[in-house]
């Protein structure tokens, strides 16, 4: 089934036309806005059901403080007196011809950037040192990541010898009538309600810079939808859903209760 | 014949009515009275004379035996001992009615005491004759002449020289003293008056009772006395103030609280008096302030504290304003009770508590509180309305609470006004509610465009243009009123509409609005509007009885299209204007702070054109007062203008008002008018009126400063404009911090212009590179190893060993097996505090205070140079300041370069500029710098404090001897700042550092430098220990 996407401009359009011409694709934006949705969207939209055994197209990888390039890459296993090689998730891609998605790429460590320069240029190679390998993409292959500027700190910036090698397509909240359809589709609340929400979250990103590291995503919202459709009181379904999960600090925490009451008759 | 002596009285008006009256009980009595008073004249003629004159009466009043026995008696005093024509003189002034019921037995037995003590002192007799005579009406005269003969008596048989002399100024005194003080209570007045004596000028002040105290209980006149003579003993001024000015001050009072309150002063001990004296006018007005029906718990409750402690009575006395101003009866319950359990343990605590110094009277009382306060909820309304409106929001505090709040000046500085605390509801919850409600409005007003008005044909959209138009002179007096009136609706009707959640609320606030109306008599402008404004929305309630019903209708009528979604800012304003004018109003309310003013809707004439009402008079023009055409802040001087020139001119003011015009040192001069009939306050009134004003613009104002505590941007202003803090202070007498204990100004240095750094850079020329040298050989260090890693410069050789040990146990070992090093993000900011003291201008070494030798304050300068130059290098984050003071109200805490501000020119005068000052009050510094620290975003936060002795400042602890006060707070401040997260290191170059600083921190904390000279040197060394050496890799 394909993936639920809504578009919110022409991210369907460009991601195509770069696709098209195996163009790597960096999508930038705030947690929980869809990019994973839109890759994942694209990738059936683009591959159908499956490509090569991969089912949706799709190879994600979600990116973490300790992932290695051996780690997408492939490593040797010991199985009894062998040792064996394993790929990893990207050299899978690679050779299968799917997209693949590193989720929020700059967690990751140094040494794994460097291993998607040689895919991302004319090139579109890479290399496997430990076997010696220098792999050839397969003609479908096509590397997407994601960044989120949101919460880049000096440490965690994208190299501009990275960041160059991309189409870039920024992604942000959906505005509030699309937002409500989405949280109105995924939760199966009533529109009205899916409207409430969205103004809701709208009203919650002001936050933003000022007390909240990030804005309230739409997937949150979308829980919300999901917590009053099974009985939850809209206050308490945008407490535990939303104020608790975004910040800590208990003022706005308050302070956000006090625009569910406000928002919610 | 008539004797010589009736001759010449006849002769006088007086002696011919007697005359008169005399002869009209016939010749044959007459010729007896006659006869019976002639022999008096042997004595003396004048003596005969006074008795003829009441002759007549005490015939007929007694008869003719009592007559002669009444002459008879006056023969005897008279004739009995040396003085004894003046007593007798006394005895015959007196009219026969007013010995009362016993008539001439009275006589007898009152003049049977006068000789008794004539005995004694004739003097005394004829004074007690004369004074005494008015009591003798009383039946229970005898009596009481008794016991005061007794104790006059007792006074004279005094051994030694003063004995008459007292006992004569006592039986000096008014008959109402005799009268009003109860017999057991003589003794009492007698020693009050001898310990009042040396220090009341005007003795005969001191003749009678203070005015008032006639109708008080015998049980309370006897606890004024004994109060004063109790405060005689050790400060008989104090006595005297409070033996003139209690009286007075209590009068207002029920006579229940006013027991209570004697009852309760009658408890404090000999000490207090001067303390008591000082608060002992506005005692009564303290207690007013407390609501009647808890007046007596509160002042039993005082009473116990009274018991521990007299000075913690004394403080718990004079915080009952506060107390009833910001909690309830139950909580006020709970905080006595907690006072209490502190002052048993610690006195000085207890004092502290009861006064409200300490920090946890404060917060038990807040406990208590179901008001709802800025302080406690500001963060929350920032965001709130923030997050409605989509803008950053400050939080500002407004006087007094209006569904109306004041627009913003300058909508671009993204300010919102709130109130600084809401106490109308019984309820913390409702109290809150109506914060929100105010919130939802301000957020509102940014949401829906209030501040977008574009004024007609103009194109000035700069936000500030509907501030600028409301108060362009041509505008009608109310337009801004009126205006927030409309918007009010406008508003109103947005929210609810795009807020279901809120409609509800605001609602229940326009009810709350209503009910409030409904309980006052004599609205403010703000008031009325308000009502306006709530009935418009929809709140349920009755309309006031002040209201009228046509202006009602109108103003609903008129704001109704308001209610529309496609309504706007514009049509609002135009609907205001529409109403201004129409409604003329009489008064001349410029802004809400002149409420209450003289004003009313109930009797405004309307015109009818827009709301087809009946016309009912014609609008009077709303011209002609004093003050009109001139700025706000002209009106004190037309206020003085003489009332005879401007009849009818008097305008009633509000109480605020008055107060503001008073504090700016205006007299008012009363002027006549024919505003009697409206509300408002008159001069006259203000008795009573002015301490609850001016608590409220004090409160108002210690509100500003609050939050400027706790935010950086928008700080009060001290007296000199310069931005001010308020600290709490730690007391280890108390053993709790003094809340809002010291005040805390930021000041600007002014700088030299830079000299003073070129030329340390200059004569330093040695050092600096050394330093730089010494910072660059840090950084290599600054690297951290790295192990774990897939690929790198060396093999990690436990996960070599271990991954060997994997490959032979068969199972798959880890490839990471190198380590590297990765260069350390040092995230780092330094605070240098100087210690700016007088004592910083010491010479060097003990040298002769020459001119030109250098001071402890240039080597401190000195070393900040060298340490400034090197950080540049090393590009660390680091901020200077310094600090003095004179008190515990002026902390003056000297900029001189920020953590965001690079080492330019400006910096760098400043540090030129670096002078000894005041004294040392080095707590409030370090919070000070504290907060500034927890501001700046860096994982290690250090500060660094230069001073060259131990903290000292005037009032630092009751004896200036002691430092130990101030060491023990310079403690507290460094853990609060350790608990800050930041890592505080003090130096020294005070020798004897060492004894004070144990005290004060840790010994890694600190350090003490022998040589002042070698600061500079010393400085960067130790920055490189305590700070670098420290720093956490990133």
């Amino acid at each position: 089934m394909e993936p639920y996407y809504l578009p919110i401009r022409d991210e369907v359009a460009v991601f195509t036309a770069a696709y098209t011409s195996r163009l790597p694709v960096l999508l930038k934006g705030p947690t929980g806005c869809g990019k994973t949705r839109f890759v994942e969207h694209m990738a059936y939209r683009l591959g159908g059901e499956a490509t090569n055994g991969i089912p949706g197209n799709l190879i994600t990888v979600a990116c973490h403080e300790d992932l290695t390039g051996s780690d997408l890459v492939g490593r040797y296993l010991i199985k009894g007196d062998e040792t064996i090689w394993v790929d990893g998730p990207l050299t899978h891609a690679v050779r299968a011809g799917t997209i693949c998605y590193l989720d929020e790429i700059v967690e990751a460590r140094k040494d794994t950037i460097v291993l998607i320069h040689p895919l991302t240029d004319h090139r579109r190679l890479l290399p496997i040192d430990k076997k010696g390998e220098l792999l050839e993409a397969h003609p479908d292959f096509l590397l997407v990541i994601s960044y989120n500027p949101g919460y880049q700190s000096a440490l965690k910036d994208l190299k501009h010898s990275t960041r160059q090698r991309f189409v870039t397509i920024e992604f942000d909240y959906a505005p509030r009538e699309l937002e409500a359809q989405v949280i109105t589709h995924e939760s199966g609340v009533a529109m009205e309600v899916g409207l409430s929400l969205a103004r809701f979250g709208e009203k919650v990103r002001h936050l933003r810079a000022s007390g909240l590291e990030e804005g309230v995503s739409t997937r949150l919202l979308v829980y919300a939808g999901q917590l009053m459709r099974s009985g939850i009181s809209p206050p308490r379904a945008c407490e535990v859903a939303v104020s608790k999960s975004l910040t800590d600090d208990h003022e706005s925490q308050r302070a956000i209760a006090e625009l569910a009451r406000a928002v919610f008759a | 014949m008539s004797p010589v002596w009736l001759t010449h009285l006849v002769a006088s008006e007086g002696g011919a009515a007697a005359h008169r009256r005399a002869q009209a009980l016939g010749p044959e009595v007459h010729a007896e009275i006659v006869a019976a008073t002639d022999p008096l004249a042997a004595t003396s003629s004048v003596l005969a004379q006074r008795c003829y004159l009441h002759a007549a009466a005490a015939w007929q009043a007694f008869g003719a035996a009592g007559f002669r026995r009444w002459v008879a008696i006056g023969h005897e005093v008279a004739t009995g001992t040396a003085r004894g024509v003046e007593g007798a003189l006394a005895y015959f002034a007196v009219a026969p009615v007013a010995f009362g019921p016993g008539g001439v037995s009275t006589a007898a037995a009152w003049c049977d005491l006068a000789r008794e003590l004539a005995a004694r002192s004739p003097r005394l007799a004829a004074t007690f004759l004369e004074r005494t005579s008015a009591v003798l009406v009383r039946p229970d005269a005898l009596p009481r002449l008794r016991a005061w003969l007794a104790v006059g008596r007792a006074l004279h048989d005094t051994p030694g020289w003063r004995g008459g002399a007292v006992a004569h100024v006592f039986f000096n005194a008014e008959p109402a003293v005799v009268v009003a003080l109860a017999p057991e209570h003589y003794r009492l007045w007698a020693e009050t008056r001898l310990a009042l004596a040396p220090v009341v000028k005007d003795s005969a002040s001191l003749t009678g009772l203070p005015p008032g105290v006639g109708a008080w209980t015998d049980a309370e006149r006897a606890a004024l006395l004994e109060l004063v003579l109790r405060f005689g003993a050790r400060s008989p001024e104090a006595a005297a103030t409070c033996y003139r000015s209690l009286p007075p001050a209590v009068a207002p009072l029920d006579p229940t609280s006013r027991a209570a309150l004697l009852a309760a002063l009658g408890r404090f001990d000999a000490t207090s008096g001067p303390e008591v004296a000082a608060v002992a006018p506005v005692l009564g007005a303290i207690v007013e302030t407390v609501p009647a029906a808890v007046r007596v718990r509160a002042l039993g409750q005082v009473c116990e504290v009274v018991e521990r402690s007299s000075a913690a009575g004394l403080a718990a006395l004079r915080s009952l304003p506060r107390l009833y101003e910001e909690a309830d009866p139950g909580g006020i319950e709970r905080w006595f009770r907690a006072g209490l359990a502190i002052a048993e343990g610690n006195p000085a605590a207890g004092r502290a508590f009861f006064a409200l110094e300490s920090r946890t009277s404060v917060a038990v009382l807040g406990a208590g509180s179901t008001a709802a306060t800025l302080e406690d909820t500001e963060a929350v309304w920032r965001r709130f309305v923030q997050m409605l409106s989509g803008r950053p929001a400050g939080v500002r505090v407004q006087p007094g609470v209006s569904l109306r709040p004041v627009l913003e000046e300058c909508p671009a500085e993204n300010e919102i006004a709130l109130p600084e605390r809401i106490d109308w509801r019984p309820t913390h919850e409702e109290n809150y509610r109506l914060f929100r409600v105010l919130a939802a409005v301000l957020a509102g007003r940014r949401e829906f465009g209030t501040y977008a008005f574009v004024p007609p044909a103009e194109d000035d959209v700069s936000g500030a243009a509907l501030a600028a138009f409301l108060q362009r002179p041509e505008q009608p007096a109310l337009l801004e009123e009126l205006f927030l009136l409309a918007e009010g609706a406008r508003i109103h009707h947005r929210l609810a509409a795009h807020y279901p959640g809120l409609a509800e609320d605001l609602r229940w606030g326009a009810t709350c609005v209503l009910e409030r109306a409904a309980g006052e008599s004599s609205p403010g402008l703000t008031l009325v509007l308000d009502t306006l404004l709530a009935i418009a929305v929809g709140g349920t309630g009755n309309r006031p009885a002040w209201l009228s019903p046509a202006v009602v209708s109108a103003v609903v009528t008129a704001l109704g299209p308001l209610a529309e979604p496609s309504a706007s800012v514009e049509q609002a304003m135009a609907i205001a204007q529409r109403l201004a004018a129409t409604l003329a109003l009489v008064g001349r309310p410029r802004s809400a702070d002149l409420e209450p003013m003289p004003f009313s809707l109930a009797d405004l004439p309307l015109i009818p054109d827009d709301f087809g009402l009946p016309l009912t008079g014609e609008a009077p023009a709303i011209t002609s007062f004093p003050g009109e055409g001139a700025g706000d802040d002209d009106i004190a001087v037309d206020l003085a203008a003489p009332a005879d020139e401007l009849p009818g001119m008097a305008v009633p003011l509000g109480a605020e008002e008055l107060a503001r015009l008073l504090e700016a040192g205006l007299r008012p001069s009363q002027a006549t008018g024919d505003d009697s009939g409206r509300s408002g306050l008159f001069v006259t009134q203000l008795r009573g009126k002015l301490p609850s004003a001016l608590r409220d613009q004090r409160r108002d104002r210690a509100a500003d400063s609050a939050l400027a505590g706790r935010r950086p941007r928008s700080v009060g202003r001290g007296e000199d404009a310069d931005p001010c803090y308020f600290y709490d202070e730690w007391d280890e007498l108390i053993g709790d911090y003094r809340s809002r204990w010291c005040r805390l100004y930021e000041r600007e240095l002014t700088g030299d212009g830079g000299e003073f750094f070129t030329r340390t850079v200059a004569d330093n020329v040695r050092l600096i590179p050394e330093v730089r040298r010494q910072f660059q050989r840090i950084r290599p260090a600054m690297y951290r190893p790295l192990s774990g890693l897939e690929d790198g410069e060396d093999f990690d050789l436990n996960a070599v060993i271990d991954a060997r040990t994997d490959r032979r146990a068969r199972r798959p070992p880890s490839t990471r097996l190198y380590r590297s090093r990765v260069r350390a993000e040092r995230d780092v900011a330094t605070l240098f505090l100087l210690d700016m003291s007088a004592s910083t201008d010491e010479p060097l070494g003990g040298a002769s205070a020459a001119e030109g030798a250098r001071r402890t304050i240039d080597v401190v300068r000195e070393a900040l140079v060298v340490m400034a130059v090197a950080l540049e290098e090393l590009g660390d984050a680091y901020a200077i300041y310094g600090f003095s003071g004179e008190g515990r109200a002026k902390v003056d805490f000297y900029h001189v370069k920020g953590f965001t501000e690079s080492l330019a020119r400006p910096v760098k005068a400043r540090i030129g500029g670096i002078s000894p000052k005041g004294s040392t009050r080095m707590g409030t510094a370090l919070r000070h710098a504290t907060t500034k620290l927890r501001n700046v975003a860096a994982r290690s936060r250090h500060l660094l404090l230069l001073s060259d002795g131990f903290p000292q400042d005037l009032d630092y602890g009751d004896d200036r001897r002691s430092h130990a006060y101030g060491i023990r707070d310079t403690a507290a401040a460094l853990r609060e700042a350790e608990a800050a997260g930041i890592t505080p290191f003090c130096v020294t170059v005070d020798r004897a550092g060492h004894d004070y600083l144990r005290e004060m921190c840790d010994t890694r904390r600190y350090m003490v430098i022998d040589d002042t000279a070698a600061l500079p040197r010393e400085l960067p060394k130790i920055y490189e220990r305590e700070v670098l050496s420290r720093v956490v890799p990133g």
